[in-house]
This record gives structure tokens, sequence and C-alpha cells, in this order.
């Protein structure tokens, strides 16, 4: 439904766009006639937006595996087509190569970052929480009451993530006993 | 929000307080453009800064930071000298008309309610001291306020449509208990907020305080107008947040704008997914869908989890709790939980239940050492945190932290943050490359409480991985790494934790198995294997939370988004087959997924007419697009303005546009549904319009209210540091915050407050966000375009401020507080003011604002001032200023009113 119309847009914008400059003296319509979009070969994706909280949609258009452009996505009703500068900075968040891209740890006192493998950070990292949990654990408080908590581990953050990912962050922290669980929201 | 984005444009008047929508949330604003040009809204600011939301108004007044509750206190006592009330619904859908216990007082000289404990310093408990009275247990007394010729009887009172003005309505002050309701007592406490009192304290001229007032206040009591407020965290950021809300949804209350399309109190919220986080329990004091966290002093046992919340002790829709604690718990913990939910409770962990573990104390006791690993998942606090410089020495104090983000952020390079030494800093750290928006598939609900999914279009870059498969592979191996350990503390917890999901080739979570569990379904039996658990869920989903169970039968992460999975005979499926010529089998079950609307080939015109949107994704709750919409309609259920119908009876059964906000049918003794008359869920008894209120019998808005600390109305105090004294009550600020933490008391001079009208520190400092920025700005001051756009720190203040001190456009410039400093460029501006306040000793006081946006910091392509040489590394971030002070029921901190010094660097 929503590929055919846009379909339609792309269209009917190359026409206008080709008549109005023939129109303006540049005989162009043989190069134009040639041209195609950009985006006329990508495979497209919806989206929403990461930024602020309005939740514009946005389409991804991708060409071997590289995201080429982004645009407002027409049919939604938060945003009918717009984009602020932040949403159309998407592309950016993607190709950036200032992107973290590896895996790296900094040891006590070092004066530098390390490379290190997914398999060994994670492994490290579960055995700390383990280990850090364990040593600060609390069964029962001072009155015998049974409270299974761990003061001594904070989990922080989280609201640019998803929903999916969240409801398993937190079921994760509450089933280790975490009770600092903070993020954005609060401040 | 209790609306949402689009229905902005069903708006009569907008109220912009502490907000900046035209700059911060750019692409909603077409909806108030929209209002106005189509229904010609008028737009109302009142900000300490003229900003780009500003710019477009009909009216527009500076205010003092921190000074919102005499605002719009001035606001209450205004409409009610007036007489802008809306009659009709103030009587039938809010507590105006009961009757206060008559211990209720205020004291004006202590700035205290009654119940204060002058030795503890505090409230006694406030269900004790801020009551109302009851007839018996379950009927609290109303009186009838009012007096009209066409009213029906209802309640044994008088109600009932009022035909054109409500102004006609006379309030029988004569009544013998009309001094004891609420309405009077209301009236009484905010006598004092008279325009002139409001010119002293805000710095708002009278003549600019009663346009304003007439414009919003006459102009939206009436019962067709919708006014309505749009704020963020210009009002919520301070010590007095919450009331400061609170104050303004009584005012919604009195003029009858809650419920209705176009009105309501709408927060724009900062972060595109910090309503699914926070629905989510990302917070210390609540499970996912809003459930308390338990804790060690009331809420320690599934039992006394329950007796809390029976029917014998409240009313309301809350009694459903026990169902969405016990689906939370066998989506937790599956087998183990529904073999025994008691115990299952049992592995919950208990905070304490006399301790706050939100953001400040945490950073607090991160310093005290008591904290000594952290776990971040793209949070940013030592740009983003208050008392910056604080909460980055904590963090030394960590013996390991793994910050997971896109960037090389603050926090994750805190060790080599300006002025810190590497080699005498203790703390390992893991920084792990996370994917972004575009990189993974998932949903994220927008203010409006909408989920929408979004789906991945590329891969992550390098070796960047989604945080689900992050908190995945640390799942299964701490699973491992207990069940391998007999002897460890609550190990059941995790060994039994339910975490068998469908895995897609890459082995990552099949998201839609956690958006089933969001939906919520009946527990399958017999299971062979993970595929066949999943195929058995997906055909016994749920239709939402009304058939969660209590026995363990169910399962649901969290109970708002109930519904969000289509069962198969789901109505909107049989829509979108209808109208939009989809099959249903194509359609997906998962509704965040939705992209429909009732007419694709007129998407550009107004389609429907209230922008609704039904079928596009899902909003929680139920798919519920206005809140409390049963007040959108007078008692006998006719709308108030035909053009804005969300629910009406059509004599004998309702109509519906949004999905309704209260009991509009039941199950008769056979089990067939039969409608609700009116009446019913007018009367405010537990099936009111007001629904999520527990008080018994009186499902009505709260404009007496018992549910926060600081007393059943809201009172002004001064934030925690002010230029000048209190002018309206004995307290200077806030009695029930915690004024100072250990941080300060221990060392004053690095971490603690300016005095009351401190001449070090004379000028009132805030914060603020750009259109091109974001946040803590990882996100943005990566990148080139928006970094170009925006490169550098700078701070804003006033002509007469920047001749005083001899500063020019385009000087380097320092801002520095008791806590820290900052340096930016100078830009000298009218955008913001010198105010003309009157001090405690009645003299005249000159108050001038510097504005700071808070975005920069010290790491990225556009730090902010280290990539320049002329200025020092070492002052870097506006938060570096800010006090560790908060919210006395939140504890939000006080970003947006503190005390700061200028002066001129080169």
């Amino acid at each position: 439904m929503e590929l055919t119309r846009r379909g339609f847009l792309k269209l009917s914008g190359a026409g206008i766009g080709t008549a109005a400059l023939v129109s303006m003296g540049f005989n162009i319509s043989a190069y134009a006639a040639g041209m195609e979009l950009r985006t006329s070969t990508a495979t497209e994706t919806t989206t929403v937006c990461p930024y602020c909280s309005v939740g514009c949609s946005a389409i991804v258009s991708v060409i071997d595996g590289k995201p080429v452009a982004i645009e407002g996505l027409p049919d939604s009703p938060v945003n009918r087509g717009s984009l602020c500068s932040k949403g159309q900075a998407i592309l950016q968040v993607s190709t950036s190569d200032r992107r973290l891209n590896k895996v790296r740890v900094r040891e006590p006192n070092s004066e530098e970052w390390k490379e290190i493998s997914w398999e060994k950070a994670l492994d490290e990292i579960a055995e700390l929480i383990k280990e850090t949990r364990d040593a600060n654990f609390k069964i029962k408080d001072d009155k015998g009451i049974t409270v299974n908590r761990c003061d001594a581990i904070a989990n922080l953050g989280g609201a640019a993530l998803d929903n999916e990912e969240l409801h398993m962050i937190t079921k994760f922290a509450r089933a280790l006993g975490l009770v600092y669980i903070e993020h954005q929201a609060r401040i | 929000m209790t609306n949402h984005w689009a229905d902005l444009k069903n708006a009569d008047v907008f109220m912009v307080c502490g907000a900046n929508p035209a700059e911060n949330h750019p692409c909603s604003w077409k909806w108030v453009e929209e209002a106005r040009d189509k229904r010609g809204a008028k737009l109302i600011v009142v900000d300490p800064r003229f900003t780009r939301t500003a710019a477009k108004a009909d009216y527009f007044s500076f205010i003092r930071p921190g000074t919102d509750i005499a605002f719009f206190g001035g606001l209450i006592n205004y409409a009610m000298e007036k007489n802008y009330i809306q009659w009709e619904y103030v009587q039938n859908y809010t507590n105006a008309p009961n009757v206060v216990d008559p211990s209720f007082s205020f004291d004006v000289k202590t700035g205290h309610f009654n119940g204060w404990d002058s030795e503890k310093k505090a409230y006694k408990k406030a269900t004790d001291i801020w009551k109302l009275v009851y007839q018996d247990p379950n009927t609290p007394q109303r009186v009838a306020l009012i007096e009209v010729t066409d009213m029906v009887n209802a309640r044994g009172k008088p109600t009932g449509m009022i035909n054109g003005d409500p102004k006609t309505c006379r309030v029988r002050t004569e009544d013998p208990l009309y001094p004891q309701t609420v309405f009077a007592k209301l009236k009484e406490h905010y006598s004092r907020y008279t325009p002139e009192t409001i010119e002293k304290v805000c710095g708002i001229p009278k003549e600019k305080f009663i346009d304003i007032a007439e414009a919003y206040c006459g102009g939206t009591y009436k019962p067709e107008k919708s006014g309505n407020l749009m704020y963020a965290m210009g009002l919520t950021q301070h010590t007095v947040g919450v009331q400061n809300i609170r104050t303004f949804a009584m005012l919604q209350l009195l003029l009858g704008n809650t419920g209705m399309p176009g009105g309501g109190i709408n927060a724009l919220r900062g972060e595109s997914n910090v309503q699914g986080s926070t629905d989510a329990g990302a917070l210390y004091h609540i499970l996912p869908g809003y459930l308390p966290v338990p804790d060690s002093v009331t809420l320690n046992s599934l039992d006394a989890y329950n007796a809390a919340y029976s029917k014998e002790k409240i009313g309301g829709f809350w009694v459903n709790r026990s169902k969405f604690i016990a689906s939370l718990l066998v989506s937790y913990w599956g087998d183990y939980a529904r073999k025994d939910l008691k115990k299952a409770f049992d592995l919950l962990p208990k905070r304490d239940g006399t301790k706050d573990y939100s953001h400040i104390p945490l950073f607090e006791d991160m310093y005290q050492g008591i904290i000594k690993g952290m776990i971040s998942w793209g949070q940013n606090p030592p740009v983003g945190g208050p008392n910056a410089n604080l909460e980055s020495k904590a963090l030394e104090n960590l013996d390991w932290l793994v910050a997971i983000d896109l960037w090389d952020t603050e926090l994750m390079n805190f060790w080599r943050r300006p002025g810190a030494n590497p080699k005498e800093i203790k703390t390992k750290v893991y920084a792990l490359p996370a994917a972004s928006s575009i990189e993974k598939s998932g949903s994220i609900t927008n203010s409006g409480r909408l989920a929408q999914f979004r789906w991945k279009a590329v891969e992550p870059p390098g070796e960047a991985k989604s945080d689900l498969w992050i908190v995945d592979q640390l799942a299964q191996r701490l699973k491992k790494l207990y069940e391998a350990d007999n002897g460890a503390p609550n190990r059941e917890a995790i060994t039994n934790l339910f975490w068998d999901y469908e895995r897609d080739e890459h082995g990552e979570i099949e998201v839609d198995n956690i958006a089933l569990e969001l939906g919520g379904f009946k527990w399958p039996t017999d299971v062979k294997g993970t595929q066949d658990f999943w195929e058995k869920a997906r055909k016994n989903v749920l239709l939402n939370f009304t058939e969660l169970k209590d026995d363990g039968s169910t399962a649901c992460i969290n109970w708002i988004y109930s519904g969000m999975w289509a069962k198969e005979d789901d109505a909107g499926l049989k829509i979108i087959n209808e109208k939009v010529g989809l099959p249903k089998n194509q359609v997906p079950r998962n509704k965040s997924k939705w992209q429909f609307q009732y007419d694709p080939q007129n998407i550009y015109k107004d389609q429907p007419p209230l922008s609704l949107n039904p079928l596009w994704a899902y909003a929680w709750p139920i798919n519920r697009r206005i809140i409390y919409n049963r007040c959108s309609a007078d008692y006998n259920g006719v709308p108030w303005a035909k053009d804005k119908a969300l629910v009406s009876w059509d004599g004998t059964k309702w109509v519906n546009n949004d999905v309704p906000d209260f009991s509009f049918r039941t199950k008769d003794p056979s089990g067939n549904f039969v409608q609700v008359p009116p009446a019913v869920s007018a009367s405010g008894v537990d099936a009111g319009p007001f629904l999520m209120n527990i008080e018994k019998g009186n499902q009505v808005g709260q404009l007496f209210g018992n549910r926060t600390k600081e007393g059943p109305f809201p009172e002004h105090y001064e934030p925690r540091e002010s230029p000048v004294k209190n002018l309206l009550n004995g307290a200077q600020w806030n009695p029930t915050i915690k004024s100072e933490y250990n941080s300060a008391k221990e060392q004053p001079d690095l971490y603690g407050f300016a005095e009351v009208g401190d001449p070090e520190y004379p000028y009132v400092g805030t914060t603020y966000r750009l259109t091109e920025h974001w946040q803590a700005g990882q996100m943005t001051r990566n990148l080139t375009w928006l970094g170009e756009a925006m490169p550098e720190m700078f701070v804003e203040i006033s002509k007469e401020l920047a001749e005083e001190k001899g500063i020019k456009k385009g000087d380097l410039v320092e801002v520095y507080s008791k806590r820290g400093k900052v340096q930016g460029i100078a830009v000298v501006t009218p955008r913001l003011p010198r105010l003309t306040l009157v001090d405690g000793n009645g003299g005249i006081k000159k108050v001038d604002i510097v504005g700071m946006v808070w975005h920069f910091g010290y790491t990225g392509l556009f730090p902010g001032g280290p990539e320049r040489d002329k200025i020092p590394k070492i002052s870097y971030a506006a938060n570096q200023l800010t006090p560790h002070v908060g919210d006395a029921n939140t504890t939000i901190p006080e970003y947006k009113a503190f005390l700061v010094n200028i002066r001129k660097v080169s």
C-alpha cells in the first residue's frame, strides 16, 4: 500500500523537477531521462526517530547494506512526513566513523584502552557481577525480613533503548537482586 | 501525556510552561499551528526565557524560575474569583463537593499544613492527617455546590446538563457544610495568590498576568472549550516539581479541560523511549506497569502486597493489582512462580522501605563507597547528572563500570577527564559498543503513550551489538555460573529465571516473543521445547489486562501493555481487513507494527477529524488515545462539544470514537455484556471517570489530595537556592525535601549551597536544550551536520547584566556556582530578562537570569570547549554548577533554578 503510493510520489516528483528545469531554459531532458533517483534501487524500511519523544516515523533507504537516505514517513499521523535537523541526522548516527565498533577495557590505574574480545569481556563482566553480588548480598534485614537484595551494584540508563530490551534488562537486574535501578526519567 | 501529539490540533488555548516544543519537539509544532490556523487557537507562553516557542505566542511573560506554583495558584484564584468554573464538571467529576475533615488547616506563618511534627521536621502519615469526611467506610460525604434550573437529580444531589454558560450557576454558599467543602478550602487557600502578589514573587507584571489569566481561564472554562497544558523539564526539575504539575492539574479540573480532545496535562518527554523505559520499571521504586517495588517495611510479602490494595481497603481499578503482580511473577519465573506465587515474590529484591535509591542518593552512596559496580545502558551522568563534579568523583569509587554506548562518552572516559589522574583511579572500565536505532528491531513508546515498532535496516558497525544481545549474553552466563554454585545466596532467582526465547539466525532473541509477553498469554502446559512453548503462547493470547488472573495461570510482563498482541478475533484486524483491504493473516499480530489509517488515500487530509488514529501503532492502555475520556461528555453522556465526541450515550448504549476510560459495559449473571448507563460512570463510585484514583467510593479528580508529601494543596516554596525570601509563607523552601546530602554536609565549599540572597551568587541560573543537540550530547556532538550548526557552549544573559559586567557578545565568560564553574561564549540578548521582584523586606529587587545549554562535555567531535585552546578543559558542562537537591516525592534534581555569578574571562 505505502510502497505503491510512495513510488507514485517519487515518479511525479522527478517529473515535476524535469519540467521545471526545462521551462527555465536548460536543455537537460536527455540527461534527466536517464537519471534515476538515488533511492530507486534501495530497500526501504520504516523506523522511529531515536531523539525526542514525538515519535516521528522515517523511511530508511538502504543500498548494499548501507543507509543512503532518511526521510520522514508521509503516512505517519504523528509527523506527516516531516523531520527536524536531528531526525535527518539519524543517517550520520549509523554511518559515522566515530561509532564504537570494538569492545574495549581500561584496566585499573591504566592510562589507556585495550581491545578485548566479546567472549572475554562478557565472561569477565559476568564474573564481576557474581563476585560483587554474592559478597554484598543481603538475604534478611536487621528485623529478619527476607529482602534478597544487593546494594553494591547499580543499573543505570535505558531511555534510548527499545521496550523489548528494557523489559529484559529490568527482569535481569531484579533477578540479580538489584535495587539501585535508575535511568534518565528520574533526572 | 493524557492526550497525544496529533490531538494538539483540537485545542482552543495552549499554555506552554517550562517547555519549548518549537525548539525541542519540532515536529509536534505543526499540530499547534494547525489548531491556530483552523480553530483560531491562542498560544500562551510563560517561561524564564523568550524561546522559539515564545516567538510564536499570542501572550508571553517572563517568569522567575521556581515560582510556577505562585503563578498557577494565581490562575486558580483568578478563575474562582471570576467564576470561570466548569461547574457541572467540578460538581460531578472532582472532589470539590467533598467535605474535608475539620482538622485540616494551613499556617501561613510557618508554611506548614496540619500534621507537621516540629521535632521530626516531617509530616505525620498523609492519609491520617489529610482526610475527607465519610458517611460510612464506602461513601464520602458530598455537598451540592451549585444550583441551576434544569438539573437532573443524581446521587441525591442536583446535577445534570447545564445549558449555556456555566456562569449561570449559583454557588450554594448558604449550605451549612459549604465552608467545609474542598471547594471552599481551595478558594480560601489560594485567596492569597493575588495578581499583586504574583507580580512580586514571579516578576510577572500585574496587567500581563490578568491578560493571561483571562485568556486561559476565561477562554477554556466553557464546557465545549479545551485548554491544553504543555510542560517539560522546566516545570519538573524543581524541589517542588510534582506540586508544580499538580497545581496545573487542579486548574485543568476546575476549568473542565482534562479528558477533552485538545485538553489535558501533556508532559513533553525528552527522550524517544523515556516513556517506555519508565513503563518498563527502570526506576528504583516501580516494577513494570507502575506496580510498586516491594519493600522491607510494608510490601514485604505477596500477602501484604495484595492486602494493601484489597477491595476492602481501596476503590477504583487498582483492586486488580494482585492479577498484575501475579502475571509479572509468572513471566519472570515461569513454572517456579506458577507453583508458588508467594515464593516467587520472595525472590524479588525488597528495597529498604525507608530509603531513597534514586539518582541523587545513588551517586551520593557511590561517593560513600556503598556501590562497587555499575552497568550503564547509554546514560552519561558526567554531563547529564546534577553536581557533575561530584558525580564524576563518585565514579572513582567504583571497582568496575560497564558502559554500553554508541560513542566514546564522558562516562566511560571519566578516569581521564580533565583534571583527573588515571594512575590514581582504580576502576576497571568496559566499553561495549551498541547498535543504533536502525540497526535492531523493537518498539519504542512516545510521549503520547504510543508504542511504535521500528525495523532493523542495516547491520551495526564492526563488533557493535544490540543491547538485547548484550543482556541476553550476560543473563545466559550468569545462569550458568549460578547453576554451578549451590551455595550462592538467592540463586533460585537466577537459575529459575524464565529466559527461554526463540532466537533468530544471529542468535538474537526474537523480539516478538517479548512483545507477546507484553500482550500477555495463558501459560502453556505440556510444552515440548522452546518453539512449542511460543507456538502455544501465540494461540493463548489474552484480549487485554481484564483477562489476567491472580492464580498463576497467566503471564504478562507489563499489564499496561496487555492488549498489544492481537487475538485472532480482534476488532482491529477486522477493521483493517474491511477498510484497508489487507487480509487478516497478513496483518501483524504485534500491534506496535500497525501502520494503517482509515483512509490511506487521504492521509494529507484530516481523517478522521479528531486524529485519534486507532490503527496507527498501539497506545497503552488498551489503545486508548485520550485518558479520562468520560469527562469529555456530561453527566448524561452527551459530549460537551459535538465536534469533540470521544464517547457518547445514545439512550441505550455507548457510542465510542475512543476506547472508553470507564466501566461502559459489564457482564450480567449469564455472562453476556450489558451496557452501563451514564449515571453509574459519572457517579464516581468505583466506576468513576478517574478510575485509577484509589480513594474508596470516590473515583473523581482530586482537588484535595493526600498522595504528595507537601500537603493537600500545593503551596509556593522558594527553590533551595533563591535570591529572595519566600513572600507567601514562613517556610523558605519545601519543608519536606532532603535539603542537604552528606557530600554538602561534609564538603560545603565543594558541594554545598549558596545562602538566600547570597551576594556572592546574585543571579538565577537555569539550563535548557537546543534543536541541534540532544541531552548529554553523545548522540549529536559526534555528528558533523549537527555540530557545525551549533558548535559550542554558550551562555545567554540580558543586556543590562552584560553592561554591568562589561561583557560583550562573543566574549568568553565563566559562570560559577557554589559547586563549580563552566565557561562558554557570551550571547547578550533581550531573550533573557532582568526581573523586578520584591524582597522579603518589602524593597524592590532586580534579579537577572543566566541561561545555559547543558549538552556539552569533554569528549566527542564537538566537545564544547576542549578543542578551543582558550577554554580551559576543566569547565565543560553546565551541570558542574547544579546542586544535589531534589523534589520531595521523586527526587528529580533542581536543575532549573540555582544561584550563580558570572565573570568575563577574555
